[in-house]
């Protein structure tokens, strides 16, 4: 980061959609359902001043739904409750008391209805998707083998951190546009739905994105349904809109991930080979059930997991419910999947006298190996690397043996002689990068370099990266490329208006562009001996379909992917039974790291959460942050993103670890009580 | 009601409702965005600022009990040698904080300084959890925070 802006932002000098005002300022907010579930039967307003207005499903000007490549919802219900803090009316007053007093005095009669039935594997009801996935004969083999074992995870809803700045928005207009205010991560999305809603062109709404905090990436829809809402009293109003957002509203706009539950079968023959695996799972999607296949496909991928495995067969599906809708969670909602696979086949593992370390680096998924649905594995993974690396840095495999004698003559002397217990643990995770399904809204990102006759490159870019230290990374890069006099040759320019890009999440945007930036260098550089200056290229991406079959999953889903491991070790206290993660280590490959310090800032950030989910929500009241080590060790020359690697890895490994440390094993997330109790769950 | 307060250590004079938060008349009334109120409940540390020199959350106080307080906000902490040695350990350690809470991290670490204390690891961590940010850990902070005192301390002795 540039250090002027360092210094503007610790002075408190950067400036944010709610700082948008004028003397002439409308402040509005949504009138929302307090039930989960229920029928809108009669709306009646108070008497409203002159300067007051509202907005329902009827005076809608124009679409009346808000749209995603992979669902919709209503803008404002109709009558419809579908889940407790949806939008019903918007309404906008010139001070903000006469607002709150307008919507107290709104009497809104509802009448209540049952709400959709709570997810469990067995309720067949409100599937809003479901995928089956067969390689070989799992069935079959799970009836003979020699070590077969079951096991059933529960993951509680969570959600992400809420802060208040990626909720706010304000509108405004200048002419015939409209300027929204917002902190948002799909421009495009958000441009397509305020233009349909409003019924104007999709050029006449402007978006001032201010730049997004460490939370944006999984807000993929939240904001721009807000943004919507603000325009819309706008265009009544003919005022500029300050669209008001309380806490509660905020965390109603806080992705958060439903209910997942998750059966495992497996068998492990007495060579220790991992001969099948049967995975059921089903997430609570909430209401609408946006972008279910999405995230079910990746969930399925990811029960694939990194061990090699011919014999799979997996049943997922999204059930509808009356949360709120859901969203894309950070770790691409892999977390849950990867939680139960990974303890599962530790467990499986250790039941069948194998050493962890050793058994992985056997079993590891390598090149040529069946992976990811249908498709062979075309390139090596770093997955020996990685464990290399951690075993080296943690002293993973004499700790391990160790802990587990210990572990194992406690149970044979079934007396405890040691004040505290301890276990260590190691889990394996991917993560792919951009989205399975190839919508052009959700895939596509351009970039634009002109070569000027001067020397000077001009790159315009669909988004602007966050941290500064990117941009200038670019701008070497290009310089390199183009043999420019230096990077400052170099400048760069967000046209969102003509660069239309996709959403930021699954860490797609920042590996994308750099591509990008790469191609239109290289190809501006074979021009240049041939055309004259100025030489301006456009280079867009768009996934091919044919290299991912979905229906089959078959193929190359995922443009790019990131691997990792982590260690987690941990003590047990026997007196207070009190848990101290002694150290945490990752070593991750996440392609090119382009800016250290905040890949840094990504991983101690998936640690928070991690943390959260794995020790619940009040977790920071009970323990200190650990301390932990990340390395990162980097193949390629692209970033790829981190995603949420982090949260993928850390909780099967503590999970693990405990259950070295206390012969107890964890099968919820976040762990549960009794796991580090003396009364006995097993 | 009229109120009498030090902002930014100007007397100040304002007729503003008796029960209006600190937190709006400092942005509202007294044009100061650097304020960031989020909960307006005393729990996320968006909106805080000096009172004297301790840390208080300005949505917690109402416009009667501001009255003959003397208040720093981050505009008026700016323009002290603080801020350049708080900044400095924050640039060093590699903290990195999003827009919105930044100020309030800031003046946070100030009033430590400001009360002349040189804390263990311990109440740092205590302050930090002043200002309540879900999005990272303390680590980078508390090596922020430890650089500042540090350079601050070296210079007194001087
Ligand atoms: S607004 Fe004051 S503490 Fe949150
Ligand atoms: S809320 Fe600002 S960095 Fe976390």
């Amino acid at each position: 980061m540039n250090e002027k802006r360092f210094r503007e932002k610790l002075a408190g000098r950067i400036r944010f959609p709610e700082d948008v005002s004028s003397k002439k300022t409308l402040f509005a907010r949504a009138l929302r359902s307090p039930y989960p579930s229920g029928t809108i039967e009669k709306i009646e307003l108070p008497p409203l001043p002159e300067d007051a207005f509202i907005m329902d499903y009827h005076t809608l000007p124009g679409s009346k739904t808000f749209q995603l490549p992979l669902g919709e919802m209503p803008l404002l219900t109709e009558s419809r409750i579908s889940y407790r803090g949806e939008p019903i009316l918007l309404v906008g007053a010139s001070r903000e008391e006469e607002l709150n007093e307008i919507l107290a005095g709104i009497s809104l009669t509802i009448i209540p209805e049952p709400e959709l039935p709570p997810l469990s594997l067995d309720q067949r009801e409100n599937v809003q998707y479901e995928r089956h996935f067969l390689r070989g004969e799992a069935e079959k083999i799970l009836e003979k083998e020699d070590l077969i074992q079951d096991e059933d995870f529960f993951v509680i809803e969570s959600q992400e951190p809420s802060t208040r700045l990626s909720a706010q928005v304000s509108c405004q207009k200048e002419g015939n546009r409209y300027i929204i205010h917002s902190v948002n991560q799909w421009p495009s999305q958000l441009r397509k739905n305020a233009a349909s809603a409003l019924k104007i062109r999709r050029d006449q709404i402007i978006l001032r994105n201010y730049p997004h905090d460490n939370n944006q990436e999984s807000r993929l829809w939240y904001t721009s349904l807000t943004a919507c809402h603000a325009a819309l009293l706008c265009q009544l109003s003919k005022r500029p809109v300050r669209f008001l957002i309380d806490e509660e509203e905020n965390r109603l706009l806080t992705p958060a991930r439903g209910k997942t539950e998750i059966y495992i079968k497996g068998a492990l023959s007495s060579e220790g080979d991992l001969l099948a695996l049967k995975v059921d799972f089903a997430l609570d999607v909430g209401a609408f059930g946006l972008m279910t296949q999405e995230i079910i496909d990746r969930m399925t991928l990811a029960c694939t997991g990194v061990y090699q495995c011919r014999n799979l067969e997996i049943t997922g599906s999204g059930i509808r419910t009356n949360r709120m809708p859901t969203g894309f969670f950070s770790d691409l909602n892999q977390a849950p999947i990867l939680f139960a696979v990974e303890s599962f086949t530790n467990n499986l593992i250790r039941l069948g006298g194998f050493e962890p370390y050793e058994w992985k680096i056997e079993n590891r998924i390598r090149k040529g190996n069946l992976f990811l649905g249908e498709s062979t594995l075309a390139k090596p993974t770093p997955l020996l690397k990685i464990m290399e690396n951690l075993t080296t840095s943690s002293d993973f495999q004499r700790k391990h043996t160790s802990y587990q004698n210990l572990q194992d003559q406690r149970l044979s002397l079934s007396e405890n002689r040691e004040s505290f217990h301890r276990g260590i643990a190691m889990s394996l995770a991917y993560s792919g990068n951009d989205f399975l399904y190839n919508h052009t809204d959700l895939t596509t990102a351009a970039v634009r370099g002109v070569l000027d006759k001067e020397g000077y490159l001009q790159l315009y870019l669909p988004i602007q990266p966050g941290i500064d230290r990117t941009k200038k990374r670019w701008a070497q890069m290009a310089a390199s490329l183009l043999s420019l006099e230096g990077p400052d040759r170099v400048s760069f320019f967000f046209d969102q208006e003509k660069m239309n890009g996709g959403p930021l999440s699954a860490g797609r945007s920042i590996t994308h562009i750099t591509r990008l930036i790469e191609l239109c260098c290289e190809n501006i550089q074979k021009k240049r001996f041939r055309d004259p200056l100025p030489i301006d290229v456009t280079k867009r991406y768009s996934r091919q379909e044919s290299r991912w079959d979905k229906d089959k999953m078959d193929g190359v889903p995922f443009h790019s992917l990131s691997w990792g491991g982590c260690v987690v070790e941990v003590e047990i206290d026997q007196e207070s039974y009190e848990l101290k993660m002694r150290n945490i280590w990752f070593v991750l490959e996440a392609g090119l790291i382009l800016d250290e310090p905040s890949s840094r800032v990504t991983v101690e950030r998936g640690l928070y959460l991690a943390l959260e989910n794995s020790l619940g929500k009040d977790w920071q009241k009970r323990y200190k942050f650990p301390s932990y080590q990340v390395d990162f060790i980097s193949t390629g020359n692209t970033p790829q993103g981190l995603g949420g690697l982090v949260q993928s890895l850390f909780p099967p490994a503590l999970a693990c670890a405990i259950n070295q440390a206390s012969e107890r094993k964890g099968y919820t997330l976040p762990l549960e009580e009794g796991l580090l109790t003396e009364d006995d769950r097993q | 009601m009229t109120i009498h307060f030090t902002l930014n250590g100007k007397e100040t004079e304002l007729n503003v409702p008796p029960n209006k938060k600190l937190s709006h008349i400092l942005r509202d009334d007294c044009g100061l965005r650097g304020v960031h109120p989020g909960c307006g409940k005393g729990q996320c540390g968006g909106c805080l600022v000096l009172d004297g020199k301790n840390p208080v959350y300005s949505c917690l106080i109402p416009a009667f009990m501001a009255n003959g307080k003397n208040i720093t906000t981050i505009e008026g902490f700016v323009q002290t040698p603080l801020f350049g040695i708080i900044e400095r350990g924050f640039k060093r350690a590699g903290v990195i904080l999003c827009d919105f809470c930044a100020p309030a991290r800031v003046l946070s670490l100030g009033a430590i300084i400001l009360q002349g204390r040189n804390p263990d690891t311990a109440e740092i961590l205590d302050q930090i959890d002043i200002v309540k940010c879900p999005c990272i850990g303390p680590e980078s902070l508390e090596t922020g925070i430890q650089i500042a005192l540090e350079e601050h301390y070296a210079r007194e002795r001087r």
